[in-house]
């Protein structure tokens, strides 16, 4: 299983991701800038500040005005004497800018009083409808004047300006020699019919010409002129930044009703000089006046996100907010990311938690993206700065929702993996319990022959010594095979355990082989099976492998081949291949079928019909070992033929096997105390045993058979018997058994140079207390020794004698 | 076979004791022919078992396992084997020299 960081991190990625990919689809949606209008309108709404509203003021020809000047002025278009009259009487009282929102683009009686009446403080409206004029090259000059200096020609192309196909503009009359401006006063909306955005700047046959609210800024202050590059417009102290339509993005205030709009009637009756109206002169003063119609006739009004604004206001409007920070600064990346990064924080903090998370961290969660990334996003709004915090909110929140489904995802995977654990806990408890029972099964076989056979030779008197012989034999047989499962199944628990180490020793591979095939070859030969070691190219003499355990390998193998074979002949094959150790058996015996090949190395998985025999744990061992050494093991068969058992083990070509005594630091340890009786009958042994007894400080006689250490033990007093269990005359069982039936109470040490289980049982059986394997080795000796002599205690002794 | 020398490392305290036990060593092969001849294997056997429990207690290993190998061939009947061995065991004596530390 991949590492927890590796996995978290692959959900946090993934969870991102997907968050990410969708609300990057649904953001690429109509319903995704609707969802921004709407929020964003709703902020305006409520937070939009309030404008003083001081630089402007609105004439309106409205539905009042109208009636009033009906007999005066006839009805609506008025003869244009009146806008001249109104226009100086503007100009006379400081008006900075006369903005006139009506389109003066047809001739009507009273253009040329107009036409005097204009000068460089008179912006007219040009609207984005075609024009009957534009080919006429007058129409063109007009454009030209129109332009807004220093954006015309080359660099004007580049500027980014709202472009229209045509333009219609005021009768060139106008313009001509009085320098009166022109200002588009066509507004954009946004795809909901909302307008949102001011075009400063628009173009029409490579001209690009202010909006009316520009123009009259421009009007009011004709020293200042602007500066107009790719993305910014400056003027004086104001920095607009426009984007690609040449438009800024309004902040539009919560009093946008406050414009102060005055009748148009009264401007009328103040100009021909009427009683009561000299407060319009006070009016104006100084301010940017615009001149236009809200009348219903007109349908001339626009939705805003602060509802419907009649055009003239809504100029107005525009100019005030131009002038009071009104504009909203374009995005910054770095901060949408930043917010992102915010946004994303909670989501990847609770994909960390993993299924330690709870479900109200989830909620806690959402809502604390809501308030700190819509809040962040809230303030920069009130503070005139546009970002994308609404696609960073519905990022985090999305994330989060998606991190949710990921932790109910991983809680559902962990309820799968514990469900699965548990039916792995239950099956293995299952096979240990069958295991368990097999076992039982496998132990009481032979127990019962014991038992019955020994019965048998117990309590029948009539049967014969031959046959209690036999029988005796039965249980003997019986008993080592008891004794070998046993044995196998510490085996295979010590493997499992993982208690078994392997330990690589320079061993000598020939006597190994010979070894083991010499042993077989006893078996066999009872069945007259011919037993072959086949060595093929040439075999180093010494490799460091475990040499214990892969003797047990081959005895398995080679055993279970000649079992299992009624004719024909047993093949070990033997080969060194750089490295590796190939070794195969291959037996002409009965065979296995197909569908058991798999099956031979479990426990206890005897074929059906197959000669039961051995404790059905030798292949098991033999797989288990042969995989402690690293190496392989195969098996192929055809029934009837034979099978082939196939065994690989690395080992490396080692140096001669390293001499048995290791240099220990002997003289440290204290002598022992106490007289020992050996026996042995080997003589140079015999001697190497006194000089070792004599090394421990051990006072030793020897005698060279049973007969002499019986005599010996029951004639003066000895601490331990060492016996050899082979020895001619009288044997070290039938020595010690006698000693013991003679009531000899003393410790009795076996020593022996069989490595046969059976010997060792057989020696503690005849009343040895413990056993000595040959060869013997001073520490070994003085390991057997101890617990059985006392230790000198050098310094006490002398005490005592002083 | 080779003749090359074989050099084992012997505990120093058995330094009196080896040279004579080599010495009884050099007369087994002639006693194991002589027993195999006599088609008596249980004095080969005998022969194997002691060489076995005293060569390898000396520290010589090779010895302990021909007589290992003796033992085991002389259960097994196994005449062909008993045959070769002392030569093994001949070749081995005239090769083996021991080194005490």
């Amino acid at each position: 299983m991949q590492p927890a960081s590796i996995r978290l991190l692959e959900r946090a990625l993934s969870v991102v991701a997907a968050a990410l990919l969708f609300v990057g689809v649904f953001s690429q949606t109509t319903l995704f800038p609707r969802l921004v209008w709407w929020s964003e309108d709703s902020l305006q709404r409520l937070l939009g500040p309030s404008l003083p509203m001081d630089h402007i003021v609105a004439f309106d020809v409205d539905e009042e005005s109208m009636q009033r000047l009906q007999s005066e002025l006839g009805a609506w278009p008025y003869s244009r004497d009146v806008y001249a009259r109104v226009a100086l009487f503007l100009a006379d009282h400081g008006a900075r800018a006369i903005a006139f929102d009506i389109l003066f683009s047809e001739p009507r009686q009273g253009d040329d009083a107009l036409a005097a009446a204009l000068d460089r403080r008179s912006v007219l409206a040009a609207v984005a409808l075609p024009s009957p004029l534009q080919r006429s090259p007058a129409y063109h000059e007009e454009l030209k004047r129109a332009a807004i200096s220093g954006a015309a020609g080359g660099s004007g192309k580049t500027l980014s300006a709202q472009a229209w196909p045509d333009l219609t503009l005021p009768l060139p009359k106008f313009t001509q020699s009085s320098h009166a401006a022109i200002g588009v006063v066509t507004v954009i909306t946004d795809a909901d019919g909302i307008v949102r955005r001011l075009p400063l700047l628009h173009r029409a046959y490579g001209e690009v010409l202010p909006s009316m609210a520009l123009a009259a800024l421009l009007a009011a202050d004709p020293a200042v002129s602007p500066e107009v590059t790719a993305g910014e417009l400056r003027l004086g102290p104001h920095t607009w930044s426009l984007d690609d339509g040449g438009s800024v993005l309004l902040r539009y205030p919560a009093n946008a009703a406050a414009v102060p709009v005055v009748p148009f009637y009264q401007l009328v009756a103040a100009a021909a000089g009427t009683q009561g109206n000299a407060h319009i002169g006070d009016l104006v003063h100084d301010k940017i006046v615009f001149l236009g119609s809200s009348s219903a006739v007109l349908g001339d009004f626009a939705y805003t996100p602060v509802g419907r604004v009649p055009g003239l206001q809504l100029n107005a409007l525009f100019t005030e907010l131009l002038l009071t920070d009104g504009v909203r600064r374009p995005g910054v990346p770095w901060l949408d990311v930043l917010l992102l990064f915010v946004a994303l924080a909670v989501p990847l903090a609770m994909v960390r938690r993993d299924t330690s998370a709870r479900p109200s961290e989830f909620l806690i969660g959402l809502g604390a993206i809501v308030l700190v990334v819509a809040g962040a996003g809230i303030a920069l709004l009130v503070a005139n700065q546009s970002s994308r915090w609404l696609f960073a909110t519905l990022t985090g929140v999305t994330t989060q929702v998606f991190a949710l489904l990921a932790w109910l995802f991983a809680l559902y995977q962990e309820k799968q993996r514990l469900f699965y654990e548990k039916l792995a806990a239950q099956e293995a408890n299952r096979m240990k319990t069958e295991f368990l029972s097999h076992m039982t099964h496998e132990l009481r076989t032979p127990i019962t022959a014991i038992m019955g056979f020994n019965k048998v030779n117990q309590f029948t008197d009539d049967i014969g010594r031959e046959q209690r012989v036999r029988n005796s034999e039965i249980v003997d047989r019986n008993c080592a095979h008891l004794l070998a499962l046993v044995n196998n199944n510490l085996d295979l628990a010590r493997i499992e355990a993982g208690q078994l180490a392997i330990e690589r020793k320079p061993t000598e591979v020939q006597t190994l082989l010979d070894d083991v095939v010499s042993t077989v070859r006893i078996m066999a030969e009872e069945k007259q099976l011919a037993l072959r070691l086949e060595i093929e190219g040439r075999l180093p003499r010494v490799l460091s492998l475990e040499g214990v355990r892969l003797r047990q390998i081959l005895y398995n193998l080679l055993g279970n081949a000649v079992k299992f074979t009624e004719q024909g002949e047993v093949v070990l094959k033997v080969r060194w291949d750089a490295g590796t150790l190939q070794m195969s058996v291959s037996d002409t015996g009965i065979g296995i079928q197909p569908e058991n090949l798999d099956r031979v190395f479990e426990p206890f998985a005897r074929v059906a019909g197959s000669p039961a025999t051995g404790t059905g744990l030798g292949l098991t061992i033999t797989r288990k070992l042969v995989g402690l050494m690293e190496g392989t093991i195969r098996v192929r068969s055809t029934p009837g033929r034979g099978t082939t058992f196939e065994v690989r083990i690395p080992a490396a070509e080692g140096a001669s096997p390293t001499p048995r005594h290791p240099e220990t630091p002997r003289a440290a340890l204290p002598p022992l105390s106490g007289r020992v009786l050996v026996a042995e009958d080997v003589g140079h042994l015999r001697s190497l045993v006194e000089l070792y007894m004599r090394k421990l400080g051990v006072e030793c006689r020897t005698v060279s058979n049973g007969f002499e250490a019986v005599e010996a033990a029951l004639s003066a007093e000895f601490d331990v018997v060492l016996m050899d269990m082979e020895m001619p005359v009288m044997d070290g069982f039938e020595a010690v058994r006698v000693l013991r039936e003679r009531g000899y109470q003393r410790p009795i040490i076996a020593l022996t140079a069989h490595q046969d289980d059976l010997e060792i049982e057989r020696a503690k059986r005849e009343g040895c207390n413990s056993v000595l394997n040959k060869p013997i080795s001073i520490e070994r000796l003085r390991g057997a020794l101890e617990p059985l002599l006392a230790v000198r205690d050098i310094s006490r002794a002398s005490a005592t004698q002083s | 076979m080779s003749d090359e020398e074989i050099f084992v490392k012997i505990d120093p305290i058995l330094a009196e004791l080896v040279p004579k036990f080599l010495a009884r060593c050099r007369q087994m092969p002639a006693e194991l022919r002589g027993a195999v001849d006599a088609g008596n294997l249980e004095i080969a056997r005998r022969i194997g078992h002691s060489l076995f429990g005293t060569g390898s207690s000396y520290g010589f290993e090779e010895i302990g396992s021909l007589g290992r190998e003796i033992e085991r061939a002389a259960r097994a009947g196994d005449i062909d084997t008993l045959r070769k061995l002392p030569e093994r065991f001949e070749n081995y004596l005239a090769r083996v020299r021991p080194v005490f530390d």
